[in-house]
């Protein structure tokens, strides 16, 4: 008879190796004999910043969650190279769920790469996320062990982690992408040049009409003072300062029935959290949360459609201003 | 350390595995007091010497209180370790709150009082590991234990890993003896029992702690999305979203809870050590009492014991007994947080707990009828009594009172709007989902009775195939940001 460790043990090992073999299966390929993403225009963030830029060319990066996403590189060039501005490429760095905190740690890895110009979009949802209030330790912390030793794993390995930190989103995906399978919609990707960390969908191209549902959710948005994001915002801004970057903010847009909803004491708190930024940083911060409300160019209440223009036309010319001064 | 981490996973294989290789039971008590330490130290830090502190006080004082034979003195004693104990919680836990309504109250009579705040960390688990010394120093004090043999049994008492973050509250009566040699059913020798390690142990043990990251981590914090979206800004919703979010809440944080309490009790399972159950199906309770006998059920006979009955209990007149339960509910309120909310919530608690014994005192034959024996008066009494029980869960997860105060109103009064409800369920479709599993596996579990226990029971084939059926969910769906058990707060 087996015994009761074998079988537990044997039970926790089938339902990692399902697991894991579905969501690899998921997002991976075998071709003689490596692993290569199913998206092909998708590479993790450690192959793009290590891979050979053209030195001539002039790089324009833009920054920011999947709010930013909306932004076409391929126009915003053309808009460029159409005002005589040929050398510059334009790449749309856009991560799902990104906040400063987050993105601090690729900053490096981003100046290494020597672009001309930042264009970093925020969102008051980039400044609600706290993580654990961590307290003062005055012995040493055996966390930090754990933490250090994951985050080398991360770096070392070549399957892309984050599957596995948040199997949810993963999980979420393949249910959408069979869904859309059965109701005979696509779920690959659609080419989107110079977009190296998202998937965009047919999905994210289609203008939804009935936005007038209330937006729930709203949490709340830490004073600047104690706001992690903001504070990691700032060290964004100085690194880049530093290393004769130029970083210009602008604030995301948002549908009209998003930002009527939002409570009076959190529309408070980000503008505190803007006016901070304006005043600390030595970068332009431009505003364009209210500029599109009524217009009807909105995949949901916080991201344009794919394919309308206005917005990448806004940046081009924020760009074109920023790289003429 | 959080129970659904890898660290704690690493920690637990690596704690029980040597257990286990480990024969002499010294070395095993020693670990075992090493890892609740360590345990403790990860997620606590320098804070750890307030347990020590709290361990070595209730040691000597409990010393102390047991050798003395002059029962004036015996009193004065305990009184001076509950002050050293109840006064190093009522620091840490409340100060601030204090220094808060006094400045309020002081700008209210004009004065312009600001006592600044204390700048002091809440030290993890003080309300629950203070609790469980107080069991040891009063238990010796009513000459029901001897006192512990050694420090270190006292210690694995009071810091033991399972249950030293969010309970079950342990009582010393209970536990001690367990920790010693048995030489037969009746006696214990002087020194501590040997850790044994048996497969059916491991069997319930491992099913508990499965259930209980089951419900922790694919029900609890799956269904917290959809209770976040609505209480983070309630103002402007209809009942039904409300309604909805209220019961979710009420499934949150009993499958937190439970599965926490869950894990707790597997884990010291498969240590030889029984742990009480700290829920019994509350949300079919039929009464307001029942659900105190089904919920936190190692809090709510803790309260029963050292508070309920100290105060005179319902041996006292009609209106001391209703103004024990208050005054016990109240102060459980508070045990919760130094918050008003929590406060409100223990008084409806006792509002609850007095009316339902004022209803039976004053009409004892409905306590009896024979109506209430039926399938529909049975029902009827669940419904009637969990529709006040998660009425109650308003002002414990909605701190803002604007926010509650709506949120209350809009669940007694509906406003029977349905449009913003339909599209609430529709963008919380997975959420809706799991909260449907739970409504059923719930019911089955209340039909089966001892579920942990049957499920182990089974054909080891079976029992292999319910593990992946666990452990499947709880991997395709783990959101994958640790949500806090909601009791570590308290």
């Amino acid at each position: 008879m087996l015994g009761i460790k074998f079988v537990f043990f044997l039970s926790f090992l089938i339902s990692i190796s399902i697991f894991c073999t579905v969501i690899l299966f998921y997002q991976y390929d075998v071709k003689d004999g490596n692993l290569i993403s199913r998206s092909k225009d998708m590479i993790t963030p450690q192959e793009f910043y290590s891979k050979n830029f053209n030195t001539e060319e002039k790089k324009i990066f833009i920054i920011g969650s999947s709010q930013v996403v909306a932004i076409n590189p391929t126009y915003v060039k053309n808009y460029l190279s159409s005002h005589h501005y040929d050398d510059y490429e334009i790449y749309n760095l856009a991560v799902i769920s990104d906040v400063p905190i987050n993105r601090l740690n690729s900053i490096d890895k981003i100046i290494s790469t020597q672009p001309v110009l930042i264009l970093y979009g925020v969102s008051d949802r980039d400044f609600t996320f706290m993580p654990k209030s961590i307290q003062d330790n005055l012995l040493p912390d055996p966390h930090v062990f754990f933490v250090t030793l994951l985050n080398e794993i991360k770096q070392i390995s070549s399957i892309d982690l984050e599957l596995f930190e948040f199997p949810q989103r993963t999980t979420l995906s393949i249910m959408i992408d069979l869904m859309n399978f059965l109701k005979g919609h696509s779920s690959d990707s659609v080419f989107y040049e110079n977009t190296p960390f998202m998937k965009i969908t047919e999905d994210a191209f289609i203008v939804k009409h009935d936005m007038n549902y209330r937006k729930s959710g709203f949490t709340s948005i830490p004073n600047p003072e104690d706001n992690v994001n903001f504070i990691a915002l700032e060290e964004i801004s100085q690194k880049f300062t530093s290393n004769n970057i130029k970083i210009v903010f602008f604030v995301t847009p948002a549908n009209k029935f998003y930002s009527e909803f939002m409570p009076s004491e959190y529309k408070l708190s980000f503008d505190l959290i803007l006016d901070n930024l304006r005043k600390n940083s030595s970068s332009e911060v431009y505003d364009l949360f209210y500029k599109y409300g009524d217009l009807n160019i909105w995949n949901d209440l916080t991201h344009v459609a794919i394919n309308s223009t206005i917005y990448s036309d806004d940046i081009a010319k924020i760009i074109l201003v920023n790289i003429e001064k | 350390m959080l129970f659904n981490s890898i660290e704690f996973l690493i920690f637990l294989i690596v704690v029980v595995t040597t257990l286990a290789a480990i024969k002499h039971r010294k070395f095993q008590h020693i670990l075992i007091l090493v890892a609740s330490y360590f345990f403790f130290y990860y997620t606590s830090n320098y804070l750890i010497v307030l347990l020590i502190f709290t361990t070595i006080w209730d040691y000597y004082f409990g010393n102390i209180i047991y050798k003395t034979k002059d029962h004036k003195t015996k009193k004065l004693i305990l009184v001076i370790s509950l002050i050293g104990n109840l006064g190093l919680l009522g620091f840490f836990k409340y100060a601030n709150f204090t220094i808060t309504q006094i400045n309020f109250l002081g700008n209210q009579l004009n004065f312009a009082t600001h006592i600044p705040l204390l700048d002091i960390a809440l030290p993890i688990a003080i309300s629950f590991y203070t609790f469980h010394s107080i069991t040891y120093t009063v238990g010796l004090y009513r000459n029901q234990i001897t006192p512990a043999r050694s420090f270190t049994e006292y210690a694995i008492f009071v810091a033991f890993f399972p249950q030293l973050v969010a309970g079950p509250i342990l009582k010393a009566k209970e536990f001690l003896p367990q920790l010693r040699e048995k030489i037969d059913s009746f006696k214990s020798g002087i020194g501590l029992r040997q850790i044994i390690i048996t497969e059916a142990n491991l069997k319930i043990g491992i099913t508990l702690i499965s259930l209980g990251f089951f419900k922790k981590m694919f029900i609890a914090d799956n269904v917290s999305g959809l209770v976040n979206s609505v209480f983070s800004n309630p103002i402007g919703l209809e009942s039904f979203t409300i309604i909805l979010a209220t019961f979710a809440f009420g499934v949150q944080i009993y499958c937190d809870f439970s599965g926490y309490s869950d894990i707790a009790i597997g884990i010291a399972l498969i240590l030889g050590l029984k742990i009480p159950i700290n829920f019994n199906k509350p949300y079919f309770a039929t009464s307001p009492s029942d659900f105190w006998r089904k919920w936190h059920i190692s809090l709510s006979t803790w309260l029963r014991d050292y508070l309920y009955i100290p105060l005179g209990g319902n041996k006292k007149s009609k209106p001391r007994t209703y103004l024990n339960l208050l005054i016990v509910m109240f102060l459980g309120g508070f045990w919760h947080g130094a918050s008003w909310n929590f406060i409100l919530w223990g008084v409806m608690h006792g509002l609850y707990l007095s009316i339902h014994k004022i209803i039976s005192d004053k009409f004892p034959f409905l306590t009896v009828h024979p109506f209430f024996k039926t399938k529909i008066g049975k029902i009827m009494s669940i419904i009637i009594t969990q529709y006040f029980i998660f009425l109650a869960w308003i002002p414990f997860r909605v701190s803002d009172t604007e926010s509650m105060l709506y949120s209350i109103q809009k669940y007694i009064f509906l406003d029977f709007q349905i449009l913003d409800t339909v599209v609430f369920i529709q963008s919380h479709k997975i959420r809706i989902m799991i909260l449907i599993v739970f409504v059923l596996l719930h019911f089955i579990s209340y039909r089966k009775g001892n579920l942990p226990l049957l499920i182990s029971n089974w054909n080891i084939k079976y029992w292999f195939l319910f593990l992946i059926c666990i452990i499947l969910p709880i991997l395709f769906f783990y959101p994958g940001n640790s949500e806090d058990f909601i009791y570590f707060q308290f």
